[in-house]
C-alpha cells in the first residue's frame, strides 16, 4: 500500500487522467479502476475522492449528469474542455515530477554503488 | 450481482440524512458509493445487514460528515474563512472569559475589561460565523437546534456580564436566555433526539431526561430572580434526573453491552458534576 502522504498531491491528476481516458465515470467506478490499475497498491477512499471531484466541478473542470440506477441516483463525472486542458497540464506536471524524483533516487543509488 | 431493494437503499439514505449530508449532490454520491460497496460485500454471500454493518465499521461513525466538511473547505472560500473566524474568536473569547472569571474571584482589577472584550468577540465574531458554518453543515431540524442553542447562550452570557458589571438589564437578559433554553432549545433537542433515535422505546426515557433538565434550569432562573418555588424546582429537577432518568436510561441502553463504555463513565461524571454544581449554587444563593 502506498502511503496517503505520498498520494496526496497526485490524486487530482490521477482522477483527471482516468476521466480523460474513460469519458464519464461515477465515484465507485473511479475507486475500482484506481485499485485495479495500481494492483491494489492505491486505495482511493470516499474521503479523498469526493472532495476532489466536487472541487473539480466547482472549478468548471468537470460536469455531472445523473441516472437512476438500482433505486438510487448515480452521478457521472465528465471533463469539460477546460478540464481537458487542465488534465493535460496536471498529467504533464506529474510526469515531470516523477522523472525528477526518479533522477534524484537514481543518482543517490549511483552514488552509493559508485 | 446483488441489487439492493428500495427499502434497503432508503435505510442507507436515512442514515446519511441523519449525518446532515446536504452539500450539492454529495448525498447521491455517497449513497451510490455505499450501496455499491454493500452490493459487493453481498456478492460474497452475506446478507444485507452483515454487509452494511461491515461497510459502516470500515467507514467509522461520522465519516460522511467529515467528507462533507472537507468538501466544503475545498470548494467554498467563505466557509473556510468563517470556520477560521469561528475557531479563533471562540478560543480567544473563551480564554478572555476564563481570565475574567479568575480576576473576579481574586478581586484583581481588570476583570470587567476582560469580560467585556470576551463577550464582544463572542457576539460580533463568534456568533455570526458559527451560525454561517452550522447553516452550511446542517439543514432543517439540526440547524435550528444549533441556532436555538446559540440564541439561548448569547443572552445568558450577556446577562452574566451585566450582572457582574452591575449594569441594568441583567435580569431581563438572563430571563430571556433561560426562557429560550427552556422554550426553544430543549424541546428542539428532544424532537431531534426522538426523530434520530432508532429505538422508539427510548423516547419516554429521553422525554423524562429533557423535562428534568427543563425543571432544573427553570429552578435556577427562579432562584436568580428571587421568585417563589425555586428551591422545590432545583430539588425536583436533579432528583427526577438521577432517580428516574439515569437508572431507566442505563437499564435500557447499557444492559446490552458486555463492557463498561467510555460514554457510560462520561455520563456518570457529567451527572456528578451537574448535581454538585447545582447543589452548591443552591446553598450559596440561599
Amino acid at each position: 500500500m502506498i502511503s496517503r502522504e505520498l498520494l496526496k498531491g497526485t490524486l487530482k491528476s490521477i482522477v483527471m487522467k482516468l476521466l480523460t481516458e474513460h469519458g464519464r465515470m461515477y465515484g465507485y467506478e473511479i475507486t475500482q479502476k484506481v485499485e485495479i490499475l495500481s494492483q491494489g497498491k492505491i486505495k482511493l477512499t470516499y474521503g479523498a475522492l469526493y472532495p476532489i471531484l466536487h472541487k473539480l466541478e466547482n472549478d468548471g473542470d468537470v460536469v455531472t449528469d445523473s441516472e437512476n440506477i438500482n433505486n438510487r441516483i448515480r452521478i457521472y463525472y465528465k471533463l469539460t474542455k477546460k478540464g481537458m486542458r487542465t488534465a493535460e497540464e496536471k498529467v504533464n506536471e506529474l510526469q515531470t515530477f516523477l522523472e525528477t524524483i526518479g533522477s534524484i533516487i537514481q543518482s543517490k543509488l549511483a552514488f552509493r554503488n559508485g | 450481482m446483488a441489487e439492493l431493494s428500495l427499502q434497503q437503499v432508503e435505510r442507507i439514505r436515512k442514515d446519511l440524512i441523519r449525518q446532515s449530508i446536504n452539500y450539492s449532490h454529495l448525498l447521491h454520491d455517497l449513497l451510490d458509493h455505499i450501496c455499491c460497496d454493500v452490493e459487493f460485500e453481498m456478492d460474497r454471500g452475506i446478507n444485507f445487514e452483515e454487509a452494511y454493518s461491515t461497510i459502516r465499521n470500515c467507514m467509522g461513525t461520522d465519516r460522511c460528515r467529515k467528507i462533507q466538511e472537507e468538501t466544503l473547505l475545498l470548494t467554498n472560500n467563505t466557509y473556510r474563512f468563517m470556520k477560521s473566524i469561528m475557531k479563533f474568536s471562540g478560543i480567544i473569547s473563551s480564554a478572555l472569559l476564563a481570565v475574567a472569571a479568575l480576576f473576579k474571584i481574586q478581586h484583581w482589577a481588570g476583570a470587567g475589561i476582560f469580560m467585556s472584550l470576551g463577550f464582544f468577540l463572542l457576539s460580533i465574531f463568534f456568533l455570526p460565523s458559527a451560525i454561517y458554518v452550522l447553516y452550511k453543515e446542517n439543514r432543517g431540524k439540526r440547524f435550528f437546534l444549533y441556532l436555538f442553542g446559540l440564541l439561548s447562550f448569547l443572552p445568558l452570557t450577556a446577562g452574566v456580564l451585566f450582572k457582574v458589571q452591575h449594569w441594568p438589564g441583567a435580569g431581563i437578559l438572563i430571563t430571556v436566555g433561560i426562557g429560550a433554553t427552556v422554550v426553544l432549545f430543549l424541546p428542539t433537542l428532544l424532537y431531534v433526539k426522538i426523530e434520530d433515535s432508532q429505538r422508539k422505546d427510548l423516547n419516554p426515557v429521553l422525554t423524562v431526561g429533557v423535562l428534568s433538565g427543563m425543571i432544573h434550569i427553570l429552578g435556577l432562573l427562579f432562584k436568580i430572580m428571587h421568585w417563589p418555588g425555586a428551591t422545590l424546582m432545583i430539588f425536583l429537577g436533579p432528583m427526577a434526573f438521577v432517580l428516574i432518568f439515569l437508572p431507566w436510561y442505563s437499564f435500557k441502553v447499557y444492559k446490552e453491552k458486555e463492557y463498561v463504555t467510555f460514554e457510560f463513565i462520561f455520563l456518570l461524571v457529567g451527572v456528578i458534576w451537574f448535581i454538585l454544581t447545582s447543589t452548591l449554587i443552591n446553598l450559596n444563593i440561599s
